[in-house]
């Protein structure tokens, strides 16, 4: 008699909390979202070893290992799995857009960030109307200046460093 | 025992109604408390709340204790861009290709050697023409050094210590940490607000305000005041590191800052004024490694170094 009348309320406590549990990942499903415009996954944890994929700002990422500063993620769009630096990466939600009537939860910004909120282009674009005689051309052209993987290397290698293992 | 029973079941049935009832309560109690602004964007979109009240709710919540660590990589990008142009306003640009391209395969391999390898936009490198003795890290990544600081590097690794210096800088955020406290509460307030797209005209001005001041904030510790002697201190030691990570002695920056101290003038207008004494850099480096690998200049980098700096 008193089995059945246990029972019973257990299981719709246990479905209870699946139901409000379920969209939550579990502690053993870590998720980190990307903060650099864009990330290279890598197949190790080095940038010595081959980019296998790109991801994005924003993006959201599962965490499948972890060996300190290096993460191997998941990202479940592609299903593509690599390395990132653990500096590529947030514990925090970066929303993308924020909608124009949307209100946007300011409260918190220790699990969100606002991707394009506050300091942004539009900041900028007002900045440069403001002070026409400070010119952005050097600063763009600076930006464009991106040295490959393979020259870093073959630097390394015609200066004879000897770079400390796992350091990179 | 029957009756008894069931009348411990009509009991027990009470019990559980009462438990499962207090979860549910204490559910959406943990639901709603997690952030009031949840409540004011479903209130908004089930039309319960208006637009205004929304934005108290919003304020409210945004009232807590802020740093500079809320502003995200992306702004401390954008902050970082408009330090550069008002630095390479300020100082004319030294444009010679094969120097700037050495600058920059040296300084971007440094940069993947140190704790923060990656940055919105990556690190990027250019030289100021200049005789001041001097060189400027914005945040984000975007790295300025003169000539003249340079001409008072003596070989590759020495030029490797004065950038690694530099990125040492970024990576601890120091010029974040040069906006004014008081500008910087303001700026968050702003900053909490949606995105500045929804933003009517009278605050993207306030916005621009803020973000102007924080500019000037910057520039003026960068070019005029300097940094505390202990940022300097600490982007040192992060230099160390990662000269040591990439095999370069950190010889090279007590060789660096052991010529400077023949080269700048004391009282002078650049790092004379806005950095402490290579004397001290020195003794306090000597004193954090014991003890000092020794500087192992190779003939293939001091062969690549002449060359590409050979104009300066």
């Amino acid at each position: 008699m008193r089995k059945p009348t246990f029972l019973l309320p257990t299981l719709m406590i246990a479905g209870f909390f699946g139901i409000i549990l379920a969209p939550v990942p579990s502690a053993a499903e870590k998720v980190m979202s990307v903060q650099i415009r864009r990330a290279d996954l890598r197949s190790g944890p080095s940038y010595l070893t081959k980019p296998v994929a790109r991801a994005a700002y924003g993006d959201r990422l599962f965490i499948n290992a972890e060996k300190i500063p290096w993460y191997q993620v998941r990202d479940p769009k592609s299903g593509k799995t690599g390395w990132l630096h653990q500096s590529a990466l947030t514990p925090k939600i970066v929303k993308l857009t924020a909608g124009k009537n949307e209100v946007a939860p300011a409260a918190s910004s220790d699990e969100l960030q606002l991707a394009g909120k506050g300091f942004n282009q539009e900041v900028e674009q007002e900045f440069k109307k403001r002070n026409q005689k400070i010119r952005f051309d050097w600063v763009d052209k600076m930006s464009r200046i991106t040295v490959s993987q393979k020259r870093k290397q073959d630097f390394i290698q015609t200066g004879k460093l000897k770079p400390q293992e796992g350091a990179q | 025992m029957n009756g008894c029973g069931q009348n411990t079941g009509r009991s027990d049935r009470g019990k559980w109604r009462i438990a499962i009832l207090t979860l549910i309560l204490a559910a959406f109690g943990a639901a709603c408390g997690k952030t009031m602004a949840v409540i004011a964007d479903a209130g908004t979109a089930a039309g319960v709340i208006n637009g205004q009240q929304a934005q108290s709710i919003k304020k409210s919540g945004a009232a807590i204790e802020k740093s500079f660590e809320d502003i995200t990589p992306e702004q401390e990008y954008y902050i970082g861009r408009t330090v550069g142009a008002v630095i390479t306003n300020k100082y004319k640009v030294y444009n010679q290709p094969g120097a700037t391209d050495y600058i920059n395969v040296l300084g971007q391999t440094l940069g993947q050697f140190s704790d923060m390898p990656e940055t919105y936009d990556g690190y990027h490198f250019l030289i100021l023409d200049s005789q001041e003795v001097n060189a400027f890290a914005a945040p984000g990544g975007l790295i300025f050094v003169t000539r003249g600081l340079l001409r008072c590097c003596k070989s590759e690794d020495a030029v490797a210590a004065v950038l690694a210096h530099e990125i040492g800088h970024v990576q601890q955020q120091h010029g974040l940490r040069a906006i004014e406290k008081s500008r910087m509460t303001t700026a968050v307030t702003t900053l909490a607000l949606e995105s500045a797209k929804s933003m009517g005209g009278e605050e993207l001005a306030s916005l621009t305000t803020t973000f102007e001041g924080s500019i000037s904030d910057i520039t003026g510790t960068l070019i005029n005041s300097g940094y505390s002697r202990s940022f300097e201190r600490q982007a040192d030691m992060a230099a160390v590191s990662i000269l040591e990570r990439m095999g370069y002695s950190p010889q090279g920056l007590i060789g660096m800052l052991e010529v400077m101290k023949t080269q700048i003038k004391p009282g002078g207008p650049d790092f004379a004024k806005t950095h402490p004494s290579p004397e001290d850099r020195i003794a306090e480096i000597r004193n954090s490694m014991q003890p000092l690998p020794p500087l192992n200049n190779n003939p293939a980098r001091t062969g690549r170094f002449r060359t590409a700096l050979k104009g300066i």
